[in-house]
């Protein structure tokens, strides 16, 4: 039969009655809102840290290839000012999760196993879990990631929600936020990753443990962290294909840094220049979060490679997508999958002077993210949405495929509706989170300030897309305007960070 | 053929070109109608009362699916009447700020514009929607057509038992004039009518809250925003009360009747009381007093739907008034805007079981400065900073027992706990404090701690770059899950 999202509905009411049936089965484990007869499988294909303008559907001039992710995005329906509600990787993973949003962060407090600062916290207890309500409406739910964080002692609540968890600890560098790793390379091993100006800071450590790591498993391209992800996750396609419909996620933290791609993809990217000249090739160029370009002391030439590094570490990870594209098609899945691609954000690369994520400067390096959806029927195929789309809408999107009611606390849009020809509910800004600070936008402007509201900064992307000139001065009216948009969004109030070594929220 | 939300969808009708505005759902042959009517000031366990004569209402109870524990999720009639059309929580007042013509109460503003309406979402989707009431904040394009049955404020005094007897008798007029307004609108509708009585008095001024003297002290719970009034009652003027209450409670019944004989039956019908009255049963009279007994505070709701599904059945979870306008644009097979909270209750006439709802584990209400916290059993009350509280022990199956007004906030922390942790949750992590004008944010901590030297002030660093936070010592800063001595063997 032909799958339509309409036809969908309309066997939904078979499946409503069905609930009865299923009744019979197992008293225990009745589904409490069963999902539609034909609902579509669903695939998230979620990377870090990955800029849009760095993915060719995205940006023509992007300095690395990205066919698959092209050809994905030829098949789909691409937002083209998607913006994550929150960021970093911990509240957006939330949002992405939840459906609902992280920002402005209110329920902020400092949590044992994760970073500190605003916006790192788990999911809470009283939050629905997308995963959970999908498998309660009986649908098979998988999730493959080295993130750090998912895998860790602090999203346990979320992996007890899937039947195949496929967590990988291959991220070697980030071993500290669950078990640290025992063997560290030394440190002449890492000599040859470490600017001279990182060789007291905490980068250091982190070299030492990603280079220990891969020392023990690491013999092809097969076992990067992102080859072992997708590799899971087209091992675990075997499995669900006879348990139809399903959810996999898909969640690579590369291109994180540090931007260790396989060395063929580093060199298709580019040549050594800049301080690799001297042997050093700056894969973990700055001290996490950020760097002052001018602090870390490299040339122009340094940062370029910096960029073909990221550039290569986004190449590899679509040369993945692409395996697990194919492997989709081969079991003949794709025409009854949904397949959703996106990013939690990007990553400044010398832009504004900095190397890394700096809250101060998250701007569309850091904000503009990729986000496509492929609808099994081709619908939209090709075609661009200028919608805000953004993680918390995912989830809702991804239960109205599937037919499934979503939990009222949910509160992203159906991004569905517009595969049917209608259009979510008006979003006239979007609004987003880092750290303490406050972002908001539209089309045409952009702000960012710190949560106090004390430095607004203002950029008209019109004349300045780069945002390098700040008109706050100029635009009083807009940036107040910006401002208010901001409060309504947070209920009202934007909430005090406290700023005692916790940085917990003390009211608002 | 059987009706549901999901057939609806499926029955939609050819797809319009991407970029225009969304279209009906449910235009066509397949049209579905549905009706709100909201009976003003009338208290759940009156409906019930033999004392009391409510033929209609408890006519209507047998067809209706009837949700047993309702407590408004805020108090009381304006700021209530926001989270019904809006489906977003207005507690817990967060986006108070003083309007021009509105008490200085938290919870009295305007809807904004960045809330969604059900109406307007209506008229997105080609549901024509008809509102009738003389709620001066219901105005606008947002509201589809607003029929105005030609209420005024009249001048309210406040300073006697005979003022709030007056003020009930005002909210029967309401009744009255709405419920004759609603009966022509229900002449040949399509899409929706909302009907709901308005008393104006209660956008011009917070319903006053009479204590018997001295009980202020007593009570320890605050100045309730100066709505408390000072009266030495006694119990023919209570007795008064209650009679004038229940001859409301019976005018409404009456009218609804007629109301009744005119909304379709083919026409799904959500019912719900806006807010309880306290009638001196625990030393206050008035709406959205201090304490919320669940006799003066729940209130009817309940749900008849077309082809009977549920009819009679009984649900114990804490539906609310931020329910109405998802359930509604559900059944119109209409998409629910993302920001409205509540839940989509027509889930439970699809044969989902009422414990598969999601989780709601108390009944939160906000009522001026107030929290109010509760389950079946437990009662909180506190203040925004949740440092007065006060729990009592307001147990359904005990009747008329002493302990039910006794504060035992000290003797079960454990709940007390609970239930002020469930608040802060769903006010999203803080509770608002208020000054005169709306919601504070209180001053940062320190003016501030540009640590890392960058010009920007109070740019939060993770990783101070340059210099460590006074805080933070730089074991701290370099901790990478190793220990000290395997950080040190690694320096050069």
């Amino acid at each position: 039969m032909s799958l339509t999202r309409r036809g969908l509905f309309g066997a939904g009411a078979a499946g409503a009655a069905a609930v009865g049936l299923g009744a019979c089965g197992d008293d225990y484990f009745e589904p409490s809102t069963e999902h539609a007869d034909d609902a579509p499988n669903a695939v998230l294909i979620f990377s870090d840290s990955t800029r849009a303008d760095y993915i060719g559907a995205y940006n023509p001039d992007s300095r690395n290839k990205t066919p698959n992710l092209d050809a994905l995005a030829k098949d789909s329906l691409m937002f083209s000012h998607a913006v994550p509600e929150a960021m970093p990787t911990g509240p957006a993973r939330r949002a992405l999760l939840t459906g609902i949003r992280s920002f402005p962060f209110r329920n902020y407090v400092p949590t044992k196993g994760l970073p500190v600062g605003p916006g790192w916290i788990p999911i809470a207890d009283f939050q629905p879990i997308v995963t959970e309500v999908l498998g309660e409406a009986g649908v098979e739910t998988a999730y493959c990631t080295d993130n750090p964080f998912l895998i860790g002692p602090r999203f346990g609540n979320f992996r007890r929600t899937l039947d195949w968890a496929r967590p990988s600890y291959s991220q070697g560098a980030y071993r500290f936020l669950n078990k640290p790793f025992k063997r560290p390379a030394t440190r002449s091993t890492i000599e040859r990753y470490l600017l001279p100006d990182l060789s007291n800071s905490v980068e250091v450590g982190r070299l030492r443990a990603m280079a220990g790591w891969n020392s023990i498993y690491r013999d092809s391209d097969r076992q990067y962290p992102t080859a072992r992800v997708i590799r899971s996750g087209i091992n675990v396609v075997d499995d669900l294909k006879d348990r139809r419909p399903f959810f996999l996620g898909v969640d690579t933290f590369d291109p994180h840094e540090p931007l260790d791609a396989p060395r063929v993809y580093q060199m298709a990217a580019g040549g050594a220049k800049g301080i690799e000249l001297d042997g050093i090739i700056p894969i973990q160029p700055f001290e996490t979060p950020y760097s002052w370009v001018i602090d870390v002391d490299v040339d122009s030439e340094t940062v370029e490679r910096v960029r073909e590094l990221y550039a290569a570490e986004i190449t590899f990870f679509d040369e993945w997508v692409g395996r697990l594209m194919n492997t989709l098609a081969d079991q003949n899945l794709l025409d009854e999958t949904v397949v959703y691609y996106m990013s939690d954000h990007g990553l400044t690369l010398g832009e504004h002077g900095i190397l890394g994520k700096h809250a101060a400067r998250a701007q569309w390096h850091i904000y503009h993210v990729p986000c496509m959806i492929r609808h099994p029927e081709g619908k939209m195929a090709g075609q661009t949405s200028d919608y805000f789309a953004s993680t918390h809408d995912i989830p809702r999107t991804m239960l109205s495929f599937a037919g499934v009611r979503a939990p009222g606390q949910m509160n992203g849009e159906d991004l569905s509706v517009i595969f049917d020809g209608r259009e979510p509910p008006e979003r006239r800004w979007w609004t987003s989170c880092y750290d303490d600070h406050v972002l908001a936008g539209d089309r045409d402007w952009f702000m960012i300030a710190d949560s106090e509201g004390r430095m607004k900064r203002l950029y008209d992307r019109r004349s300045d897309p780069q945002e390098l000139r700040d008109v706050a001065a100029e635009n009083p009216q807009m940036v107040d305007m910006l401002w208010k948009v901001l409060e309504d969004e947070a209920g009202g109030t934007l909430p005090q960070f406290g700023t005692s070594a916790g940085k917990a929220v003390i009211g608002g | 053929m059987r009706f549901t939300r999901r057939t609806l969808l499926g029955g939609a009708a050819a797809l319009p070109v991407f970029g225009l505005p969304a279209r009906a759902a449910a235009q066509g042959d397949d049209a579905r109608r549905a009706v709100l009517v909201v009976l003003p000031l009338v208290r759940k366990d009156y409906v019930a009362d033999s004392d009391t004569d409510t033929p209609n209402i408890e006519n209507l109870r047998g067809d209706s699916l009837r949700f047993d524990r309702v407590i408004p999720e805020c108090m009381p009639a304006l700021p209530l009447r926001r989270t019904l059309v809006t489906g977003v929580r207005s507690f817990p007042f967060r986006d108070w700020k003083r309007t021009e013509g509105m008490p200085a109460v938290p919870g009295y503003n305007p809807v904004w514009d960045w809330q969604p309406v059900m109406m307007e979402t209506m008229g997105l989707g080609g549901v024509e929607s008809v509102y009738v009431t003389d709620n001066p904040i219901i105005e606008g394009p947002r509201f589809g057509r607003v029929v105005r049955p030609g209420g005024r404020a009249e001048t309210a005094g406040g300073e006697t038992i005979q003022d709030e007897i007056a003020a009930i008798r005002r909210q029967t007029k309401a009744a009255e004039r709405t419920y004759k307004a609603g009966i022509q609108q229900l002449r040949d509708f399509s899409g929706f009518v909302g009907i709901d009585p308005f008393d104006p008095v209660d956008a011009a001024q917070a319903p006053p809250i009479y204590i018997q003297p001295d009980e202020i002290e007593r009570e320890g719970i605050g100045p309730m925003n100066d709505r408390l009034v000072e009266v030495d009652w006694s119990g023919d003027e209570v007795d008064d009360l209650r009679s004038a209450y229940r001859d409301h409670v019976e005018a409404v019944d009456e009218w609804f009747g007629r109301l009744m004989e005119e909304i379709p039956d083919d026409a799904f019908l959500f019912v719900l009381g806006d807010n309880g009255i306290a009638l001196g049963e625990h030393d206050y009279i008035g709406r959205g007093t201090p304490t919320s007994h669940r006799e003066s505070y729940e209130v009817p709701f309940m749900i008849r739907d077309p082809d009977g599904r549920k009819s009679g059945d009984d649900v114990d979870w804490y539906a609310s008034t931020h329910d109405v306008a998802p359930t509604i644009l559900s059944y119109m097979g209409l998409t629910i805007p993302g920001k409205m909270w509540g839940e989509d209750l027509t889930a439970l006439l699809d044969d989902v079981d009422e414990d598969d709802l999601y989780d709601r584990p108390f009944s939160i209400t906000a009522s001026g400065s107030l929290i109010v916290v509760r389950d079946k059993r437990w009662l909180m009350v506190a203040d925004r900073e949740e440092i007065e509280r006060r729990m009592y022990d307001d147990d359904e199956e005990v009747e008329d027992d002493i302990t039910r007004f006794q504060d035992i906030a000290n003797e079960d922390t454990g709940q007390l706990t609970d239930m002020s942790l469930a608040a802060l949750a769903v006010a999203g992590g803080t509770l608002p404090e208020f000054g005169p004008d709306g919601a504070l944010r209180p001053p940062p901590e320190r003016s501030d701690d540009d640590t890392d030297d960058d010009g920007i002030p109070n740019d939060f660093d993770a990783v101070d770059n340059d210099e460590p936070d006074d805080s933070d010592d730089r074991e701290a800063l370099e901790y990478d899950g190793r220990d000290a001595e395997d950080r040190e063997a690694a320096r050069p």
